[in-house]
């Protein structure tokens, strides 16, 4: 399907029965919510019927307001989903099943690729979840850096093991004040994809779907880093800032760090905020004895299984995966656009800006490669991405052995 | 037949000042039937539940309090944060606050512009911007290790080190003294100036003064403030997300009740475990209230005697 | 003024104004004081200093002054998104604490006098319900609370903000009061009952001006509580349009996107602008107390 005639289409067949309101609710800050305004706007012009309540709200306070929201009856139409969330209200029926919304016409997925797709179905096959934005996590590192140092980046297809190794005999030729690694925890893709790429699947069901051995082994490298001083000390780590701009690799105080492709324009900002010149370059994730782990998260819609306005929410979905005006004005702020034709037109973009084309181009590399997806309990980011964040920092400090955080691990993430 | 008559009359003035009182109380009373008495008692029996904002709560009687007192490693951690932080503050606070107040208090051209400065930090609030600020502070790079430097004292981060961080939080509490400033202050001012008077005439000096008039008048409000700062600081729960970004770390050393409490209720949505650790907290400042209250007719003196 | 002038007897110290010891004096009681100040103030004076500074470049360095000044913060943060500028926050936030203020004065000195003067069946039992709703701990149950307002047809409006004020909910305020009431002495009203006042009268013309500076204290308490309340406002309002400063500060950064630090702590200042006037201007009636109204 060819992008002129498509939407077009799909606006003129929706035209005449769009009408009232819905809410709509999502996570970001002042420039993300400018460019919704802007997509809303457009929206409502081609639509004049039709209302779309804005509700936005930085990420913490997002999560917040959703499971009140949810626990009082009163969730938006259409919210912002993570695959990491998704859980926690498809076990409790709040999520419509778009399929025969898809099927009937309503939103079209034709240029989303499939495994994007089948990454948001739940077990029993239902689509709770629109892809939009993929957010691929790499190895992103200091370029200027590896350069000043003399040092030499693994090279493609490399392993786990190049990986720490790469770390850890980097870090006699930093310079004071440098470390190899940060926080691998900022987000628990690194695990996920060191995981998956050992053949397992972080959950089965409600257990942990790998082996005790896998996770010890995991802190052990770590602690070993930690040990040789190639990972930014402990106390330092624990005060670090939330914001991409403020964390210390922006600042130029690490070689490389684990970081989400939708970070990149966050991180190129705040490098150049920190009146550095440093490039930052990216790599795929390490591979593993079962090749590629990786799983990829997409910043996604849903429709609440309570909204009343079904047409609409429908069409403004559509239309924000797959409007080449709407996807203008969005630039991929929050990851990369997942309609193909869409895609393939940001990266031919000269226009785009640097930061933004390296999300695009990891997500097409990414895309390629393939990724491992995966099946979350309800609970997973409490059970296991700040079990995990807690963990390391035992380790970090010294105060668990890897034994006894991995144990520890098990117990808090098996309940 | 007189008493009887007495009796009556006594027990028309009780009914018509009962009416007023509920008059006077009548707002208060709507808000509570309304707004307030029926979320406690549901957050009383969730207590006993395993509600998780999915569906119906089941009944597991007393379930919740067992894990938390033998299952539960990061509630015997919370506890152990909260007694730190409530040890310290709360007496850093009283004195800190009414050390000021009395200053403060005295008359100098410069003492509105004195209480407006120091008052300051409190108007802050938990805006996110302290985060910010109090690493600036307290962080490894920040002006108290570039203060200790020069003496060859400055070490890690004070926010960053598990050892260290809840101390942070606790001047961080101590930083915002200003509302319990406010109060012994507007509580000083209620003192009738004759009585001060009369103790000069009478040769008292200042320390009497302080011992004989300022503290006794002052009492009703040092009660007030010595449970509002208690329970407030058993309860504090800002401090910690915004320093800590949410986490409760280093090693959840700065994992306040309130905030694990938050944590049960709003992440891990576990409603059930989380009320039952709220109406604990609530038996514990209960005890605590009551013990103010049955040894406050010794130290508490009221206008109204 | 207070009790404190005349203590210190203006007219001597005036006369000794030059004299040396009277220098050292006064050196020895601001010096510590201006010490302590500087202190307490120093991360919010770095904070004004980092909001002049260009994005987030001042996080970091200790220094007050920032090395490049700027006013890009300013205007960046002030003018919001969309047709939606921060002046919008401003006036809702400003809109909200000042009802609130009316609110509590209103409810909880009715509430507070009555249980300081008064004498009704079952008191002790719902003053020990007042003091129960301040030692549970909100978060359990701030969603049937929320459940409630849903009910009502009242998100996303200002009433699950502002009714709660007119009935006393923030019981804090009227354990406040009471203990202030309970403080003047009882032998005033007592005349003015012996006159024939009614508890309307002696509410009115002698407990509400003897307590003026516990009034004054509520209504700053109140509006600072109000204008920094962030929970609340979360919950309860949905529409950009009636959103208050701190949810506006909170957009200023975000964990999945570009953040605005530079604008989060402009407007973080300008936040701080309502609240250090009000506290200015009712800090005169904190030293009006008994001292002066009780001796008429």
């Amino acid at each position: 399907m060819t992008l002129p005639t498509f939407a077009p289409v799909a606006a003129a067949a929706q035209e005449q029965e769009l009408s009232g309101s819905i809410r709509f609710s999502w996570y970001g800050g002042t420039v993300r919510n400018q460019k919704i305004d802007e997509m809303v706007a457009l929206f409502e012009d081609r639509h004049p019927g039709a209302t779309i309540e804005q509700e936005p709200m930085d990420w913490m306070a997002y999560w917040e307001r959703l499971s009140v929201q949810a626990a009082g009856d009163n969730m938006p139409c259409l919210v912002g989903m993570l695959p990491f969330n998704l859980p926690d209200y498809a076990s409790r029926n709040l999520l419509l099943d778009m399929q025969p919304l898809v099927d009937e016409g309503m939103i079209d997925l034709s240029e989303i690729s499939d495994s994007l797709i089948e990454a948001s179905r739940t077990r029993d096959g239902a689509l709770l979840m629109l892809p939009y934005g993929a957010a691929p996590d790499t190895i992103t590192y200091n370029a200027t850096l590896v350069e000043e140092a003399g040092l030499e980046v693994p090279g493609d297809g490399y392993t786990w093991d190049d990986y720490f190794d790469w770390l850890a005999s980097s870090q006699e030729h930093l310079p004071n004040g440098v470390w190899a690694a940060d926080n691998p925890t900022n987000n628990p893709d690194l695990l996920l994809a060191y995981i998956g790429s050992h053949g397992y699947q972080a959950f089965d069901d409600e257990q942990l779907g790998f082996p005790r051995e896998l996770l010890i082994a995991w802190f052990q490298e770590w602690a070993d880093l930690a040990e040789m001083g190639a990972v930014i000390p402990p106390d330092m780590l624990s005060e670090e800032p939330g914001p991409h701009e403020m964390s210390y690799f922006a600042e130029g105080r690490a070689l490389a760090s684990n970081r989400p492709a939708n970070a990149q324009p966050a991180l190129h900002s705040g490098v150049a905020q920190s009146g550095s010149d440093a490039r930052l370059e990216t790599l795929l994730y390490p591979l593993g004895p079962e090749g590629v782990g990786d799983f990829v998260p997409v910043n996604s819609l849903s429709i609440a299984a309570s909204c009343k306005n079904l047409p609409l929410a429908a069409a403004f979905a559509d239309f924000f995966l797959n409007d080449p005006e709407a996807a203008a004005i969005f630039v991929s702020d929050n990851g990369a656009v997942t309609n193909a034709a869409l895609l393939a037109e940001q990266i031919a973009d000269p226009e785009t800006p640097e930061g933004s084309r390296i999300l695009l181009e990891v997500f097409e590399a990414v895309n390629e490669r393939g990724s491992v997806p995966q099946i979350f309990p309800s609970g997973f980011q409490t059970r296991f991405t700040e079990v995990h964040r807690r963990m390391i920092m035992e380790v970090f400090f010294g105060s668990l052995t890897p034994e006894e955080a991995a144990d520890a691990f098990f117990a808090e993430a098996e309940q | 037949m007189s008493r009887q008559v007495q009796d009556a009359d006594e027990r028309r003035l009780a009914r018509a000042e009962t009416l007023i009182a509920a008059a006077f109380l009548g707002p208060w009373l709507l808000g509570l039937v309304v707004f307030t008495l029926g979320p406690i008692l549901v957050s009383l029996l969730l207590a006993f539940t395993d509600y998780d904002l999915n569906g119906m709560p089941n009944w597991i009687g007393l379930d919740n309090f067992r894990e938390m007192f033998f299952e539960d490693p990061r509630f015997w951690r919370s506890v152990r944060a909260t007694a730190v932080y409530v040890g310290f503050s709360v007496p850093a606070i009283l004195v800190f606050s009414l050390a000021v107040a009395i200053v403060l208090n005295r008359g100098s051209r410069m003492m509105p512009v004195y209480r407006v400065l120091i008052y300051m930090p409190s108007l802050m609030g938990s805006s996110v911007a302290v985060a910010i600020l109090w690493r600036q502070v307290f962080g490894r790079e920040g002006l108290l290790n570039a203060a200790l430097a020069p003496l060859g004292l400055a070490g890690g981060s004070w926010i960053g080190s598990p050892s260290t961080a809840i101390y942070t939080l606790i001047a961080l509490s101590v930083w915002a003294f200003g509302s319990t400033m406010v109060i012994f202050l507007a509580g000083l001012r209620q003192i009738p100036a004759e009585y001060y008077e009369a103790a000069r005439i009478d040769g008292a000096g200042p320390v009497r003064q302080f011992f004989h008039i300022t503290l006794p008048s002052l009492s009703p409000v040092m009660f007030f403030n010595a449970i509002m700062v208690t329970v407030h600081c058993f309860q504090a729960f800002t401090p910690s997300y915004v320093v800590s970004q949410g986490t409760g770390g280093p090693v959840d050393s700065t994992l306040l009740y309130a905030l694990y409490l938050y944590d049960k209720a709003f992440r891990q949505l576990d409603m059930g475990y989380a009320s039952a650790m709220a109406w604990l907290m609530l038996a514990v400042l209960a005890m605590l209230t009551g013990l103010f209250f049955a040894t406050s007719r010794y130290w508490v003196h009221y206008g109204e005697r | 003024m207070a009790n404190a002038e005349q203590i210190s007897e203006p007219g001597v110290a005036q006369r000794l104004l030059f004299s040396r010891s009277t220098v050292a004096k006064k050196l020895a009681f601001h010096g510590p004081i201006v010490v302590l100040i500087v202190a307490l103030l120093y991360p919010m004076l770095w904070l004004v200093g980092a909001s002049f500074a260009p994005g987030s470049s001042a996080v970091g360095s200790l220094p007050i002054l920032p090395e490049r000044a700027t006013l890009d913060n300013y205007r960046d943060g002030w003018a919001g998104v969309g047709n939606i500028g921060f002046s919008t926050y401003f006036v809702n936030s400003m809109a909200i604490s000042l009802i609130s203020i009316v609110g509590n004065l209103f409810s909880c000195t009715m509430a507070a006098y009555a249980f300081a003067r008064m004498e009704f069946p079952m008191k002790r039992t719902l003053f020990a319900l007042l003091l129960l709703t301040i030692l549970l701990p909100n978060q359990v149950t701030v969603i049937p609370q929320y459940i409630i307002f849903n009910a009502l047809g009242m998100v996303n409006t200002y009433g699950p903000l502002l009714i709660p004020k007119f009935t006393a909910v923030d019981a804090f305020y009227t354990f406040l009061l009471v203990q202030f009431i309970r403080g003047i002495p009882q032998s005033l009203d007592e005349a003015a009952r012996i006159d024939g006042c009614g508890h309307a009268r002696i509410f009115f013309w002698i407990i509400l001006p003897l307590c003026l500076p516990a009034l004054a204290t509520t209504a700053v308490f109140t509006f600072i509580y109000s204008w920094n309340d962030f929970l609340g406002p979360l919950l309860y309002l949905n529409s950009p349009d009636l959103y208050t400063v701190p949810l506006g500060l909170s957009q200023f950064m975000d964990a999945t996107g570009r953040s605005m630090i530079g604008s989060l702590f402009a407007m973080s200042v300008l936040s701080l602008v309502p609240l250090v006037v009000i506290f200015a201007v009712a800090q005169r009636l904190l030293t009006t107390g008994i001292a002066t109204t009780g001796a008429k």
